[in-house]
């Protein structure tokens, strides 16, 4: 598997907080499942992985390139897919004008634009929407528009931020096939508080808390960390609680 | 960049702030209708093309204020940080605004232009050219408000910053016209830098070419400032938004400190002659009024009728132009600019040439000798017509009865007398001597 995300002893400040302290990762093709508790990194780990934040220490590198010094970010960039958790939009462009702009931004050739945009936007159901402007959407609308533009370019790093917030359970059933499909090409990192969709959809979970990454593995892995004993309603939410508790305890943090 | 530029046009702020512009000079212009004052602008292309950039004291504040508006567009919609993440350098995804903000701005101030055209079209003289540049660097000093409101909306990040930009621009201009208000009589050279002139022009001038041209180098130095200012990258390259200013400032200002004569100097095409080319005695007006032409005609073929009453009479009548340097040949009468237009009826017109025996009022409003030339020149009209008061002659009581005291002595001499006397007022009229003198009756009889 080519890696695509490789990071070692990464450390990234938010402003004088360290948010994120000593991450080792390397995460290749695939769906990856960032999971953790608020205030874990999460965010912060996916704004690195996104370029809108620079490592304060460590190593990183994206699809090949090393982050630290001068690097090509363009090239990095034209490659990328990024859905923040506050996904900002202009409200009056309709939504395939939106994810054409976002596609001209991303250095899609003119050529391809059109048949890009209607792609991205037939892949979240937003066709009948599409002439819709962004600002009449209803919030999961806009978050399945929001997706659109992080997979215009069809990138080979895309990285999603909360992606189902306000979506329903169909259009979260849809969103974990439409990540699967995606987890075959691309790497996919999707930063999310809901366990089930990691379950449903991950080819691997990391679990972070306090800057840290706490286990790194398969679904599967993280059900049997957990017992009978651990606070869950299924196998997988049982294993996060077990292991974030069993990190707490090693940290000697309070749960 | 062509689809993504309609897409702009479409939907980003810009086209409101260039339907704003549109508006208000519409506006501008048609409410002078209210006042029936639409000629301020409605004779010549020149007039409305000036009167259009006297009404950017309103216009350029709205541009500046609309182009920060849109520079804070991002923030506001908080999308700086997927945009971050793009390949697009950031001065290439600015592009498009720059570009939509100028050719919206552009096109308002163009719907203006062509808001006006219908009415000047109906009554102008002639085309001419010079407007088009007048008009030209009046669209250019827009697009410089929109691109340093866009530099000033990047610089200072903030929600207040437009309303600021726009009132204290406009502060600022207003300020301006009352600083260079004295020299501006004279020396015109630092309000020439405004985006707006202080001052009208009459019909038959011009802005001179070379005005045209420095401002064109010093809103084009402003325009490529702003534009720096939006597009840098990083503070060193802001501190080079201060070049272009600078070079423009320098190429212009030769060109702008000019005295106020040379800065709208008389417009040859606009005093040009038109003159009937029938067989009948020759009526000339200047081409800025050629449209008044053939209702002149007979009124004025009446009139040189009437002075043949005269020894030597004129055999063509000419429309003359305030402060013209050209000496009035015996063989033409004259009549004022001013006289044209004023009535529809035939006769008041023949007595309005026929004041002072067809020669031009020499003395100005202020001038202690007004009131008495006036008179005499009424006095003459009146002979010449064969009837007092003449056509269109409304006088208040006191003035009458000094008019009716000088008509009962001027008709009380000898004949021959009367027609010398009156042949005296024209000839003094013909070298800007004292009519009053050469009536020989003053207001006392």
């Amino acid at each position: 598997m080519a890696t695509t995300v490789q990071a070692e002893g990464l450390r990234v400040r938010t402003g004088r907080y360290l948010a994120v302290d000593g991450v080792d990762l390397d995460l290749g093709t695939g769906v990856h499942g960032l999971l953790g508790p608020n205030g874990a990194g999460k965010t912060t780990l996916i704004r690195a992985l996104a370029t809108v934040l620079r490592p304060h220490d460590g190593r990183l590198r994206l699809l090949g390139q090393p982050m630290d010094g001068r690097p090509d970010l363009r090239a990095v960039r034209r490659a990328l897919g990024y859905l923040p958790q506050e996904f900002g939009y202009y409200p009056r462009f309709t939504v395939s004008e939106f994810v054409e702009y976002m596609a001209w931004t991303k250095d899609v050739p003119s050529g391809e634009r059109r048949r890009a945009v209607r792609n991205a936007i037939e892949r979240v159901g937003l066709v009948d929407r599409a002439d819709s402007p962004m600002k009449a959407l209803s919030g999961g609308m806009l978050r399945r528009a929001g997706i659109a533009q992080a997979i215009v370019n069809g990138p080979e790093l895309l990285l999603l931020d909360e992606p189902t917030v306000g979506l329903d359970p169909q259009q979260r059933l849809d969103f974990r096939a439409m990540l699967r499909d995606l987890g075959e090409r691309s790497c996919v990192v999707v930063s999310t508080h809901l366990v089930e969709d990691v379950a449903a959809a991950c080819t691997s979970v990391v679990l972070a808390d306090a800057g840290r990454i706490v286990f790194h593995g398969t679904p599967d892995a993280i059900a049997a960390a957990g017992g009978p004993g651990d606070a869950g309603d299924s196998p997988i939410e049982r294993g996060y609680s077990a292991l974030i508790t069993r990190h707490r305890a090693g940290l000697g943090v309070a749960s | 960049m062509t689809r993504i530029l309609r897409i702009e046009l479409r939907r980003c702020g810009a086209l409101l702030t260039g339907a704003a512009t549109a508006a208000v000079g519409v506006a501008g212009l048609y409410v002078l209708a209210l006042t029936g004052q639409t000629d301020l602008w409605d004779q010549q292309w020149n007039l409305l093309a000036v009167f259009q950039r006297i009404m950017l004291v309103i216009l350029w504040p709205l541009a500046l204020a609309g182009g920060a508006w849109q520079a804070g567009r991002d923030r506001r919609n908080r999308i700086e940080e997927l945009l971050g993440t793009t390949p697009a350098p950031r001065w290439r995804r600015m592009q498009p605004s720059a570009v939509v903000t100028a050719a919206c701005l552009v096109g308002g101030y163009l719907v203006v232009l062509v808001a006006g055209a219908p009415k000047v079209a109906v009554a102008a003289g002639y085309l001419g050219s010079g407007w088009l540049l007048v008009a030209l660097v009046g669209a250019l000093t827009l697009v410089a408000a929109g691109w340093l409101g866009l530099g000033v909306g990047r610089l200072l990040p903030h929600p207040y910053t437009p309303a600021v930009a726009g009132v204290g621009s406009l502060a600022a201009l207003l300020a301006a016209i009352e600083v260079t208000r004295p020299s501006e009589v004279t020396d015109p050279g630092a309000a020439l830098l405004l985006p707006f002139f202080t001052n009208t022009i009459s019909e038959f001038e011009m802005v001179a070419g070379s005005v045209s041209a420095g401002q064109a180098w010093w809103f084009g130095g402003l325009a490529a400032g702003g534009l720096v200012l939006y597009l840098a990258r990083n503070p060193l390259v802001r501190l080079l938004a201060v070049v272009p200013p600078a070079l423009g400032l320098v190429l212009a200002a030769p060109m702008l400190t000019v005295p106020l004569e040379k800065a709208f100097p008389v417009d040859p095409a606009a005093v040009a002659e038109v003159c009937t080319t029938d067989d009948g005695p020759r009526v000339c007006v200047t081409a800025a009024h050629s449209r008044q032409l053939p209702a002149l005609v007979a009124p004025a073929r009446d009139a040189l009728r009437l002075l043949e009453k005269l020894p030597d009479p004129p055999v063509s009548v000419h429309e003359v132009v305030p402060n013209s340097d050209r000496a009035q040949p015996a063989t033409e009468a004259w009549v004022d600019s001013g006289n044209l237009g004023l009535t529809r009826d035939p006769a008041d017109v023949t007595a309005r040439i026929l004041a002072g025996a067809g020669t031009p009022m020499c003395v100005r409003a202020d001038d202690d000798a007004y009131l008495d030339v006036l008179r005499a020149r009424s006095v003459a009209a009146a002979w010449l017509y064969g009837s007092y008061p003449v056509p269109g002659q409304t006088l208040f009581g006191d003035e009458q009865a000094v008019r009716d005291g000088m008509w009962e002595t001027f008709t009380a001499l000898p004949a021959d007398e009367q027609v010398r006397r009156v042949a005296a007022v024209r000839a003094a009229g013909l070298t800007c001597g004292d009519q009053a003198a050469a009536l020989g009756i003053g207001a006392d009889g």
